[in-house]
């Protein structure tokens, strides 16, 4: 298994080195301007519509601890984390496709441990994600004059990186379930973008605010977890990526392989 | 998962098969009936009865009764879409059975797949090799997933042997050097059985006999068995022991090469002092054995074509003092083209 897992992330490792570098640099990027464009935004967070505020994470972004929540954890580096994972999970599908997945399978390994070796491999590039992010918060937060504690900057990068194991989780099962990468890949981004959407609509609309309680992006919390602390909700992201597991490698050990 | 677990039996029961095939426990083995095992009490390293996926009507493969013994070559012949690859990929665990058993040493392929590729080495017909692999690579990566070392120096062994470059990249492979690594790394891990789908695949001429010699060498012993599928009937004839037809999903016949050939198509072309009359060819083509009759060069040549024994038909030349005979070797293809008389593929 662990030869299986290597293997995969092997195929990826050029793609994981950008991410967590590409992160990494991200956040320390966004944070080390914060200074120069601090009074620009103080004047610009009273006149910003609530709809706009809600697709950034809510966040007072003129503050320097709502600016890090707003630039590093509202949108661009989940995207980014989810897209990447997505991709490395949803290889699976794409290798039997490709039939290219035939040397493995035909090796002694089950067809459980070929599935999940996959999933794994998408996991790590998604925990590598995190670990870019959050040391490029961590190192970049000072230069932003935000006073933030190791624990909160933890508290909100493990949603983070449970938000791209359960999106990647999805892409993947549906890819174990069907072959086809298409499929994946469609499943784990609409899995984006509708939690994004359900949760951003449930903010504006008092309606329909119990959207948030059940939209994953609304358990991620976009890095509530620095300003407000740890959110417990946040598991549940976990919780759903677990919870796929023996739905993709069921689904995945029952059917006809197209190789 | 199922693929990897050992709660299930060693024969793969499916609904039809009766209440006297109630699935065996985990510890039963496949039990050989007396006609298994190609006569010489062994168990067959490859036995199926009924074994069916039916993608649609005449698609796939029906009711197969696939019987390879132990130490032999056997052809798995027949045209494109007639069902060799769906019966290899059952035996590989690959697609699963509508119905029958399937046993490959012993085991069934569906629920003890991991252990039976531990023992097999395949070679698939159109297998692609992931981009960031070489040959090189994917043998080491074999060696780990085998957890036998010396994969890889086997392995590097028979790349010499089939002239194969291991450190080129799998996207830079052609279909023929692709072939060539699918070759190594099934016999690397030095497989009691090898489960070959068109390995001729993109080889040339030279290769093609390395490969043959190979499989020869591979079998000698009587211990490791081959299945080779092909639709080259040059290919089977010269290496095969045993041979299967399969056509429109069905295993039409099965039986030994040497079986094969005395019932092979033969044809000689005689040479009569006189031309021969509208009765002397009726007359011929009236013996049981002769399937037909050409007449040429004002009707003093005649070339015969017929199966199995050829005393009635050197009888009919004899009394008609037949000056000459030229006769030719067993057509392997003509017999096979017998057989699949009425299919319009093999016809086209």
């Amino acid at each position: 298994m662990t030869a299986l897992v290597l293997d995969t992330l092997r195929a990826r490792r050029a793609g994981i080195v950008v991410v967590l570098v590409g992160l990494f640099g991200l956040s320390v990027m966004y944070l080390a301007i914060f200074p120069s464009l601090e009074e620009q935004l103080q004047a610009f967070a009273g006149e910003i519509p609530e709809a706009v505020s809600a697709f950034v994470g809510d966040a007072d972004f003129a503050t320097p601890a709502g600016y890090v929540r707003s630039q590093v954890y509202a949108l661009t580096a989940p995207l980014l984390a989810a897209g990447v994972a997505i991709a490395v999970a949803n290889g699976l599908a794409k290798q039997e496709r490709t039939v290219t997945l035939t040397p493995t399978y035909l090796a002694p390994v089950s067809r459980a441990q070929l599935a999940l070796s996959h999933l794994a491999a998408g996991w790590g590039i998604a925990l590598a994600a995190g670990i870019g992010v959050f040391a490029g918060v961590l190192i970049g937060a000072p230069l932003a004059g935000a006073e933030v504690r190791v624990v909160d900057v933890l508290a909100a990068t493990a949603p983070f990186v449970g938000f791209a194991w359960a999106a990647s989780a999805v892409a993947w099962a549906v890819g174990c379930a069907t072959g086809s990468p298409g499929a994946g890949t469609g499943a784990g981004w609409a899995f984006v973008a509708v939690s994004f959407l359900t949760n951003s609509i449930g903010e504006l609309i008092d309606d329909v605010g119990f959207l948030t309680d059940v939209s994953p992006w609304g358990w991620y919390g976009a890095g509530s977890a620095v300003t407000d602390g740890f959110d417990p909700m946040s598991l549940l992201l976990f919780a759903l990526a677990f919870l796929l597991v023996p739905v993709g490698t069921t689904a995945f050990a029952r059917r006809d392989l197209q190789l | 998962m199922d693929d990897g677990d050992d709660r299930h039996g060693e024969v793969l029961h499916l609904p039809g098969n009766g209440p006297q095939d109630a699935p065996p426990t985990a510890d039963e083995e496949v039990a050989p009936s007396p006609r298994r095992g190609g006569g010489n009490g062994r168990k067959a390293p490859i036995s199926t009865l009924g074994l069916t996926r039916e993608y649609r009507p005449g698609v796939g493969a029906v009711d197969v009764d696939l019987e390879v013994p132990q130490g032999s070559i056997y052809g798995f012949l027949g045209p494109n879409g007639a069902g060799k690859s769906t019966t290899i990929r059952m035996l590989t665990g690959m697609v699963r059975p509508d119905r029958g058993t399937a046993s490959v040493l012993g085991l069934d392929p569906t629920h003890r797949a991991v252990e039976i590729k531990r023992r097999i080495g395949v070679v698939s017909s159109d297998a692609k090799i992931p981009r960031h692999h070489s040959g090189r690579s994917l043998l080491r990566l074999s060696a780990k997933l085998r957890d036998d070392p010396r994969v890889v120096d086997r392995g590097v062994a028979l790349a010499e042997r089939f002239q194969l470059d291991l450190d080129r990249p799998g996207h830079q492979l052609s279909l023929g050097n692709r072939q060539k690594i699918s070759i190594v790394t099934a016999f690397a891990h030095e497989p009691e059985l090898a489960i070959l789908d068109e390995p001729s695949n993109g080889l040339d001429p030279l290769l093609q006999r390395e490969l043959e010699r190979l499989l020869r060498e591979f079998v000698d012993g009587g211990e490791r068995t081959v299945l080779l599928s092909s639709h080259s009937l040059s290919e089977v004839e010269r290496i095969a022991d045993h041979v299967g037809f399969i056509r429109g999903a069905r295993l039409v016949e099965q039986t030994s090469m040497q079986d094969m050939v005395e019932r092979a198509v033969r044809r000689a072309t005689f040479r009569f002092p006189e031309a021969l009359t509208e009765e002397d060819t009726a007359t011929v083509l009236e013996l049981e054995s002769v399937t037909d009759v050409v007449v040429a060069d004002d009707r003093r040549t005649a070339t015969v074509t017929w199966q199995g024994t050829a005393a009635s038909m050197l009888r009919w030349a004899g009394l008609r003092n037949a000056i000459s005979v030229e006769a030719r070797g067993a057509d392997l293809e003509a017999t096979f083209l017998a057989l699949y008389h009425d299919d319009p593929e093999v016809e086209a």
